[in-house]
């Protein structure tokens, strides 16, 4: 996402007539006084995380990072170190973590919920190849 | 996995001391823990220092790390003779998720409540079963004082 900055002193003016890219903030194509002036623009914006923690509770590696396997065996490492597995019950772990625990016991390891997955994801910022 | 696991596990600790558990490393390798409980005040094992040995396999934090008592505890759920601990989350309930730090803060809370219906120690569990909770306390109590507070 692109950082913009709105300032309230600068306050485009719109036309609506005449609406396109050039128009915002200029004066209407024949020169005639715009409809309407936008004399505020207070930009507002909201965001949060999909998910609620950035750490993968099993290796304890932060979740935007390759697992702590994929770190410490990276020529050994497939995709699933690299990609992020999100539960039905909301928590989410490294795709490779996860799978190795529910070889064991099939559930959450935070809430002891039977799992299953609801998406999988691969870390955005990262090439493993790169 | 293990050692990385618990290196990062060692950090924290270091980071972020628990004043009733210190946990130490027992050699050079990952795999072997010394931890030092405190027992918890208004219980008989207040005052005294107890030792726990803890074995990390390579496949934690897979599996459950193995916990045993190395200082002598008159517990219901502690085997007297060999130290062995019946605490489900070291058994069927292990999560990953969970660290060494985590399952010391369970043995304490282990030895503030009690549950005399899987006992290890029938003497103990059987004080308890039977209500003689005065018992159980003067049984406990002289033994922390033998074994748990010896150091001066």
């Amino acid at each position: 996402m692109e950082d913009k900055v709105m300032p309230e002193a600068e306050a485009p003016r719109a036309e609506i007539k005449s609406w396109n890219t050039s128009g915002l903030g200029g004066m209407g194509e024949k020169g005639e006084e715009p409809r309407f002036q936008i004399k505020k623009w207070s930009a507002i914006a909201l965001w949060g995380w999909d998910i609620c923690t950035d750490t993968c509770a099993i290796c304890r590696n932060k979740l935007y990072e390759p697992s702590i396997e994929a770190q410490a065996n990276p020529q050994l490492a497939d995709v699933n170190g690299y990609s992020i597995a999100f539960g039905c019950c909301g928590h989410v772990f490294h795709m490779d973590c996860i799978s190795r625990w529910l070889k064991t016991r099939s559930v959450c390891p935070l809430c002891n919920q039977e799992w299953e997955f609801a998406k999988v994801e691969k870390i955005a910022a990262f090439n493993p190849i790169g | 996995m293990a050692r990385n696991r618990l290196n990062k596990e060692w950090q924290e600790v270091r980071r972020n001391p628990d004043p009733d558990i210190s946990l130490e490393l027992a050699g050079d390798s990952f795999e072997q823990w010394h931890a030092t409980i405190k027992g918890p005040q208004d219980s008989p094992y207040e005052g005294g220092q107890f030792k726990l040995d803890i074995v990390c396999t390579a496949n934690y934090p897979y599996a459950a790390p193995q916990v045993s008592f190395a200082t002598k505890i008159f517990h219901p759920n502690v085997n007297y003779n060999t130290g062995e601990l019946c605490l489900d989350i070291l058994k069927t309930d292990w999560s990953p998720a969970w660290t060494l730090q985590y399952v010391c803060r369970a043995v304490i809370a282990l030895l503030r409540d009690p549950n005399p219906e899987s006992p290890l120690n029938c003497d103990a569990g059987n004080l308890l079963r039977n209500g003689d909770l005065r018992g159980f306390r003067s049984m406990a109590r002289m033994y922390t004082t033998e074994h748990a507070m010896a150091v001066a």
